[in-house]
């Protein structure tokens, strides 16, 4: 690109133009956040299941594992280094979305261990995924993560209705496993292919 | 009809480009800012600093996993001469205007 060039108007409306439409960083997601916290979240809960199904003492073996490994995950989130290109205006909505989701999440884990029934608290938990899928899919435009929002949304609310522990997690597990887990899968096979086309 | 001066500073394709990516994302690297404009390093550095003196971009150097890293940033003085800038085209385009 030239730069002390005499411009014409018309030449600046359309640098101006065309730079807006390059500066439109098509925000993606890789999908590979809502797989593996998704597989984490599915087999907890599976676990659980077979857990109450066996008669096991210790039913929240794998909520406390799990419980671990999210610490481990989301310190390595924090402290991995970071290199962006570019920083949008999204993307400072968004990191405050996740800040509140982190927030909802740990109150909806105090209120379990203090006065919310695990029976009606997994429902509350399937309700801020869904908030969170609906946002980053109206986000990056995707229809795969609205759709999971949608089911989460109604996992939360047949764990409303249900009213055996067991079951809820037989349904968390059937959410998760198709409005996080196939989401996710869609949007790495997505990514997949974007990359294939560049 | 009374046209309105377009900003000396602005009026330069490179420069131009540069702030008109700068208004659609909130800060940007050196080297995304590069590809975006199809420039040289050496040509985008010295209009960068000429924005930079007019007071129209924020300029941080730093280091990220032992790179250096330039991140550019429109300031408020830089969005109101892009805004006055797209004013005064919009004066000479108007029907009639010329």
């Amino acid at each position: 690109m030239q730069h002390e060039q005499q411009l014409s108007k018309e030449e600046s409306l359309e640098i101006i133009h065309q730079m807006i439409g390059q500066a439109k960083t098509n925000i993606t997601d890789n999908g590979l956040s809502w797989l593996l916290w998704g597989s984490l979240l599915f087999l907890t809960s599976l676990s659980t299941y077979i857990f109450i199904d066996i008669g096991s003492d210790n039913i929240y073996l794998g909520w406390n594992i799990f419980g671990l490994i999210s610490i481990l995950l989301l310190a390595y989130d924090i402290f991995k280094p970071k290199k962006k290109l570019v920083k949008t205006y999204i993307d400072d909505v968004l990191k405050w979305v996740d800040i509140g989701f982190m927030i909802c999440l740990f109150t909806v884990i105090l209120s379990i261990n203090i006065s919310v029934s695990p029976n009606v608290g997994f429902g509350f938990f399937l309700m801020i995924f869904a908030f969170l899928m609906i946002v980053k899919g109206g986000a990056i435009k995707s229809w795969a993560l609205k759709a999971g929002a949608l089911i989460n949304w109604a996992g939360a609310i047949g764990i409303f209705f249900c009213t055996v522990f067991k079951y809820d997690m037989l349904i968390m597990a059937a959410t998760i496993l198709t409005g996080y887990i196939l989401p996710g899968l869609v949007l790495w096979l997505q990514h997949k292919k974007s990359k294939k086309t560049l | 009809m009374e046209f309105k001066e377009l900003d000396p500073i602005l009026h330069s394709q490179l420069r131009l480009a540069v702030i008109s990516l700068l208004i659609s994302v909130r800060e940007a690297e050196f080297t995304f800012l590069k590809e975006k404009t199809n420039s040289t390093a050496g040509n985008l550095s010295v209009q960068i600093n000429k924005l930079k003196d007019a007071g129209y971009l924020d300029v941080t150097k730093q280091f990220s996993n032992n790179y250096p890293q330039t991140i550019c940033k429109i300031t408020k003085k830089g969005i109101e001469a892009f805004e006055s800038y797209v004013n005064a085209l919009q004066s000479y385009m108007k029907p009639g205007a010329e």
